[in-house]
């Protein structure tokens, strides 16, 4: 009986050991990571594709308004064919240091079927050309991350902010949130940006929602990677990993600044309006607010 | 968050406006002294030093080399002695101002930005200013092969003075951001720049910014 209790007491101590080892060694190289020591495990992982189109200025910083499109993909593992699952062009204008970005619904109904099967088919060039297409603008770069792409980017990063709108609770997605400001790591990120069940309007709403979240990793950069050495780190995070394609590091290096310069509470976050069925049609005032959007790449008259 | 960027394009008009119409190139032995001045003061000095120097890589670990470090510096000394101390001697930027930086802001920094980054048109000292300086930071990103594709520089920049109308005070916060050059040499490729001025008679304080690039 003494015997076993012995081995019990031995087996506890060594088990407690055990897990404070792994919680501290967790720990450590969690901090480590985050304070910009390259770890063998995770460096070089790819968390998105940066691709500079045809329309793009040939070098140096854009001085024009342009156009970015922000998709996020489905690709899982074993599965081929990735839609685009969150669409967003974001409208730019370097003069003004203004912005704007539309949400593109994934059902959206372009040439026939939805627009976001234009990911499948031809990936995150020919979704920029579809979005460009629809909203009437020539898009100058796509960024793409599939799920756990987006993750790892927000964990690379320290996790953002994020200004929840409502209450969340939602199992599909994994969305559990009170509303308000609050710091947010891959994971919640993506449920937020999943979120679709806790509205009556669905997927419209959630496509705004993804436009708060990316927002709000506009403002924690802003926030965090102030001056030289904040904006170098986080160019030379991404360039880790991203694959860039018609683009360099300078290239990344000089977007970052003209987005470090744009004021997120001044960009409008504006859902294009469609109207119901499974492939959905645009809804009224659309025309205009896509040639609102086209002019100067913001909003003035919605 | 920012500074209201509206705001600071009005101020930096209005000091661009109060300080035009003296940009003409005519030596400074040649230009008619102001009626004001009555002594003439020792030119302005001061050195700049390399302060903490880090590198940000997209792959390896790199080491900064003293020679580019000093390369850095050496650009931010230049555009110090054209844009900032010959203007407190002779009211005008040294003619190399507009060659420190590239294509990608040169018109800005010669055009727009220009009352902000340079001294040009403040009253002339009558006695040689303080000038005093913070080491010169240093940051370079790499790219996954190792090469530099940037350095900036950040450093600070003090300079008291008394001119015929009363104390000069500037403070000056600057960045310059450095691009390699199509012959090797490092040209300033973007910039933000904070200028305090607290001038005599009606110019009072400003605090202007401008960035580019």
């Amino acid at each position: 009986m003494r015997r076993a209790l012995r081995i019990g007491r031995h087996l506890l101590v060594t088990v407690s050991v055990l897990v404070l080892v792994l919680v501290l060694g967790v720990s450590g190289l969690t901090a480590a990571w985050l304070a910009g020591w390259k770890l063998p495990f995770a460096s070089g992982a790819t968390w998105m594709q940066i691709e500079k189109l045809g329309t793009a200025d040939a070098a140096g910083s854009p001085t024009g308004t342009f156009f970015i499109a922000l998709i996020g993909n489905d690709a899982r593992e074993g599965r081929g064919g990735a839609r685009g699952d969150a669409l967003h062009v974001v409208g730019v204008n370097p003069a003004t240091n203004t912005a704007t970005m539309l949400n593109v619904p994934r059902d959206t109904c372009w040439r026939g079927g939805k627009i976001n099967r234009a990911h499948a088919s031809d990936g995150p060039r020919g979704q920029a050309n579809a979005l460009g297409e629809l909203l009437g603008v020539n898009v100058s770069y796509v960024v793409s991350a599939n799920f756990p792409e987006f993750q790892a980017l927000v964990n690379g990063v320290g996790g953002i902010m994020v200004d929840v709108p409502v209450a969340m609770n939602d199992p599909n997605s994994g969305a559990f949130f009170t509303p308000g400001l609050q710091r947010t790591d891959g994971w919640g990120a993506l449920a937020i940006s999943r979120n679709r069940y806790d509205f009556p309007n669905g997927d419209i709403s959630r496509t705004t929602n993804q436009g708060i979240v990316i927002l709000g990793a506009l403002r924690t950069l802003q926030a965090e990677a102030r001056g030289p050495a904040g904006e170098f780190k986080v160019a030379a995070l991404l360039a880790r990993h991203a694959q860039l394609d018609g683009m360099g590091l300078t290239d990344v290096y000089r977007l970052g600044r003209i987005a470090f310069r744009l004021n997120p509470d001044t960009i409008r976050n504006v859902t294009i309006p469609v109207t119901g069925g499974s492939c959905l049609g645009l809804g009224g005032g659309a025309s205009t607010l896509f040639a609102d959007f086209a002019d100067d790449a913001t909003l003035q008259a919605h | 968050m920012r500074s209201p960027h509206l705001a600071l394009a009005v101020t930096a008009a209005l000091v661009l406006s109060a300080c035009s119409g003296d940009d003409d190139s005519e030596p400074a032995g040649e230009r008619e002294r102001p009626a004001t001045t009555t002594t003439v003061a020792a030119p302005a000095d001061v050195e700049l030093e390399r302060g903490e120097a880090v590198v940000a890589s997209a792959g390896g670990d790199i080491v900064l080399d003293e020679a580019t470090q000093q390369a850095l510096v050496d650009v931010a000394q230049r555009y110090v002695d054209a844009a900032v101390l010959q203007p407190l001697a002779d009211g005008t930027v040294a003619d190399e101002y507009a060659a420190l930086f590239d294509a990608n802001v040169q018109a800005s920094a010669t055009g727009t930005d220009r009352a902000v980054l340079t001294d040009e048109g403040i009253p002339t000292p009558e006695s040689t200013p303080t000038v005093t300086a913070t080491p010169v930071r240093i940051d370079a990103l790499a790219g996954p092969d190792g090469t530099l594709a940037l350095l900036a520089g950040t450093f600070e920049l003090d300079i008291d003075a008394e001119s015929a109308s009363g104390p000069v005070g500037i403070r000056r916060a600057t960045e310059l951001t450095l691009a390699p050059g199509t012959d090797g040499n490092w040209l300033v490729s973007a910039y933000r720049v904070t200028v305090e001025r607290d001038l005599p008679d009606a110019a009072g304080s400003t605090t202007t910014t401008a960035a580019a690039g």
